[in-house]
Parts: C-alpha cells; structure tokens; sequence
C-alpha cells in the first residue's frame, strides 16, 4: 500500500477520533448529584433547572464560540450552532433570569471554576477528567 | 500598637474576603451603532450611536443585585443618563422570586424578554407600543417600567407560571417613571399568568396581563390633564425558537377621567414573525392601532395616538454571539401621510 495512502488514513482516523472525543460532565461532590438524565442535562444548560436538589444555584461553565467544549454542547444537545447557544445564554442572564456563568476554554479552567463556587456545573474531556481532584465528580449520565 | 496591627489585618482581610466573595460580579455592554433614513415631509438621513447600555450582576446566596444604566439620546444630541433597572432580588424558594427596586414590568412579552438589549431582538427595535420612538422623543403606552417589588411564582407541578407587580404607577406622562416620589397615593398592580410549552412545544409562551393603576393629573400649561383611572388588559403568544421567531401581541388602555364619566380607550397590537436560513433570519412586522379618541394622556405626553398602522420587513445576521447586523424598512401608515423609514444597525452584546 502506498504510504501516502496509508498516512491519509492514518490522519483521518486522528480526526474522527478527535471529532468522537467526548465530554463528561463535572461538578463538586457536595452538589450531590448522583445522575442525569439527557433531558435533565438540557434542562440545567437550557436554564430551566435552577437550582440542584441540594438546593445550590446552578451555575454554567461556558466557553467562547471557539472552546471544544461549547462546539460539542451545543448540536448535541440542541441541535444548534455555539453562537445561537451562547446567545441565549447571554439572554438569560442579562434578563436576570440567569446567575451569571463563568467562563472557561479549556479543561484546567473548567476545573479550577467547578471548584471556585458550590453549584458550578461543566464540561470536560474524558481525558481530561481522569484525574479529578478529590472534590470534584464526574456525573454519569444516560 | 499590637491592637492596630490586628485591626489593620482585619480590615486587610476583610477587603481580601469582599473581594473574593464578589469575584462573580460581572458587568457586560449593549448598544446599537445605525444608519438611519427617514422620509416624511423631508428626507434626513444620520449615522447614529445613540445608546449605550451598562449591566451589572451580582449574585450572593440567595440575593441577587441587578444594575443596568442607559447613556442615550431621546430626540436630540444629549446624551442623558438613565437608571433602566435598580434590583435586589431574593430566591425565598426554588418557586418563589421575590425582587425589589426599578423594574421591567412583567407585562406582555416584550418587555421582559429583551428588556433593552437589541441584540436579541429580531427587528431593529420594540414595537412602537413599547418604547415609543426615541427619534420623535416620546415613550411607548405599555407600562413597561415600574418602581416597587415584584413576586415571581413558578408552579412546580405544570408549566404555569404568575407574576405579580406592585408598582408607583404611571407618572404625569409616560416619560416619567416616579423612582423617588409618586405622583399619587394610589399603587399600581399588574398580574401576568403564562403557560410555558414543553417538549414537542418547547418555545410556546402564551399569557395574559391585567394593569390596573390611578394616573396623577398635570396641571403644566399646556400638557394639563385631569387625573384618570386606567385599566390594561393584555394578551401575548410565542413561539420562539432557533429556527422560529413568532410573536403576537395585543393590549387594550382604557382611561376613565376622574370626576366625570368620561372614557378613552385605545387597541394596540402587533405581530411579527422570521424564520432563520441558516445565520441569516428574513422577518416582517406589523403593528395596529386604534383609539376612540385623542387620549389626552397619551397625547400631551407626546404619543401620536391617532389610527395608524406600521409595516416594516428585514433581515438580522447572526455574525457572532456578540455582533448582530441587521437591515430593516418600515412604513407608517396613519390617516394624514405616510412615513418611510430604513435603519441598517448593528446591535452588540459583550
């Protein structure tokens, strides 16, 4: 087999790889959430739950229309483009419907702002969820 | 000695702790930059940055902090300096909001679901019933702010959900919105029911309003009107959407002046709807009007309440989440003449 061949296979196969690369999600383990449903995963990142069952206020992790995060996020659950995503965000918030979400691009911050505030809810690779600290939890879902 | 240095630590660490604890308030920009065209009697057209919009949020426990200050222009070059909302809200309960200050009235859908960010608009601004028209320097009739506290309930079995506003009221004109001294002694209520659609109607609203409120006299040469009873009644529906933006709504002013028997009533209403190709979303509007008479309120106020209907039609690019580019054209169609007018805006949020 030609080697150019077989290094464009190679390549491709990185990228669909890349492209399956999935996301799991994270919060503190004093949030108490023990699983999630994907209807109940859209309802936190849709702002129509609120608050967890502890009774903490949910706060989003999100990222700039560029972040993996948010370009995995927003077709997978809505089955619409980042930027109509983090619109709607931004709209909720600025109608105070919303807390304010922090932002974060890449895996190292999402953690760092998962453990800054109870409630604090986001997405990290599953690479990069290997080795959470001993606050944080990954939260199975279906 | 050692007393000073341990207050001096204190205040130290209390300043590092306040810090901390407000290391979540955030502040974000709105505001529009237009190219405007108007043909009326004459043609004029401007290069427009009339407005500028400042948000602030905090939120601590179960309080949360709104601020929202308006640099704009109101039929003129002046810049004047608004205060859009000034809010503390408290979460008593996962169903139960309850929130204090200057607000955006929950009335009909409008006024609460962009509150004054364009950017989220589809069409380039609020249907005249709204906002008035800042380029003629005149407010719209809906009573869509209001100073006083606000109950929000959110059943937790079903998808209804009531809001409850108790307010100043309405001012000597629809300009003023009385944040420091009301005009009368007598309180406005507004009472907003809505269902909000689930599943295969994710993105339906529909709601109806009931405004009832006294409006203080105006004994100023030339604007004077007597004191009235108003009541508003008010319908809306949505359907909003990624791929949908439908809205309709309808409200109905009735004036009665105090002393007299004497009745103003006017029908406002508008509809508009664009569905999105894409980051591109083609839209249309029309809005209606109709009054029994010159309400003398509305009137002296400055809101030309004859008859007349506006039809405009556009399209907004979605160029970012921050950035919208949006063309607009509009037709106002009253009994005397008509106007023209084209608007090129863009509309950002950062």
């Amino acid at each position: 087999m030609p080697r150019g061949l077989i290094t464009a296979g190679l390549v491709v196969a990185m990228l669909a790889r890349s492209a399956d690369a999935g996301f799991v999600l994270v919060t503190r383990v004093d949030t108490k959430v023990a699983k999630l449903s994907k209807d109940a995963i859209k309802a936190v990142f849709s702002n129509r739950t609120k608050t967890w069952s502890n009774g903490d206020t949910v706060v989003l992790v999100v990222g700039s229309e560029d972040s993996p995060a948010m370009q995995w996020l927003a077709p997978t659950f809505f089955n619409v483009s980042t930027k109509t995503y983090l619109t709607k965000v931004k709209q909720d918030v600025f109608k105070g419907d919303m807390r304010h979400p922090l932002f974060a691009d890449d895996d190292a911050t999402t953690l760092k702002r998962i453990e800054s505030t109870a409630g604090v809810v986001g997405w990290v690779t599953e690479a990069g969820a290997k080795k959470l600290p001993r606050d944080l939890a990954v939260v199975p879902s279906d | 000695m050692i007393h000073a240095r341990a207050v001096m630590f204190a205040t130290g660490l209390a300043l590092v702790s306040d810090q901390v604890a407000r290391a979540d308030a955030t502040i974000n920009f709105f505001g529009d930059l237009d190219y405007h065209v108007v043909k009326q009697d004459t043609t004029n057209n401007s290069f427009q940055a009339s407005s500028l919009d400042i948000y602030a949020m905090d939120t601590e426990r179960n309080f949360t902090f709104i601020g929202e200050l308006i640099a704009q222009t109101l039929g003129g070059n002046d810049f004047g300096v608004d205060a859009d909302r000034l809010e503390v809200g408290y979460k008593a309960a996962p169903w139960l909001h309850l929130s204090a200050g200057r607000i955006r009235t929950s009335i009909g859908y409008y006024a609460d679901a962009y509150q004054t960010g364009k950017f989220f608009m589809t069409p380039v601004s609020w249907p005249e019933m709204y906002e008035g028209s800042p380029l003629d320097g005149f407010d719209g009739i809906v009573p869509a702010h209001g100073v006083g506290v606000h109950a929000d309930v959110a059943r937790e079995l079903g998808n209804d959900n009531g809001k409850f506003d108790l307010l100043n009221g309405r001012g000597v004109d629809l300009g003023e919105i009385a944040a420091f001294q009301d005009g009368n002694n007598g309180k406005a209520i507004n009472f907003r029911l809505r269902y909000h659609g689930e599943g295969d109607l994710e993105g339906l609203i529909v709601g109806g309003n009931v405004y009832v409120d006294d409006i203080p006299a105006d004994a100023t040469t030339g604007v004077e009107h007597v004191a009235m009873h108003e009541l508003v009644l008010g319908g809306h529906a949505a359907y909003v959407t990624p791929m949908v933006h439908a809205v309709a709504e309808l409200f109905w002013f009735r004036h009665r002046e105090h002393g007299t028997e004497v009745l103003h009533t006017t029908l406002a209403g508008f509809g508009e709807a664009g569905y999105a190709f894409g980051d591109f979303m083609p839209y249309a509007r029309v809005e209606v009007l109709q009054a029994s008479d010159m309400d003398p309120y509305f009137t002296t106020s400055g809101f030309l309440n004859g008859d007349h209907q506006i039809t405009s039609a556009g399209v907004k690019y979605a160029a970012s989440a921050s950035v919208a580019l949006k063309l607009q054209a509009s037709v106002d169609h009253n009994t005397t003449q008509n106007g023209y007018e084209a608007i090129t805006q863009a509309a950002f949020a950062f």
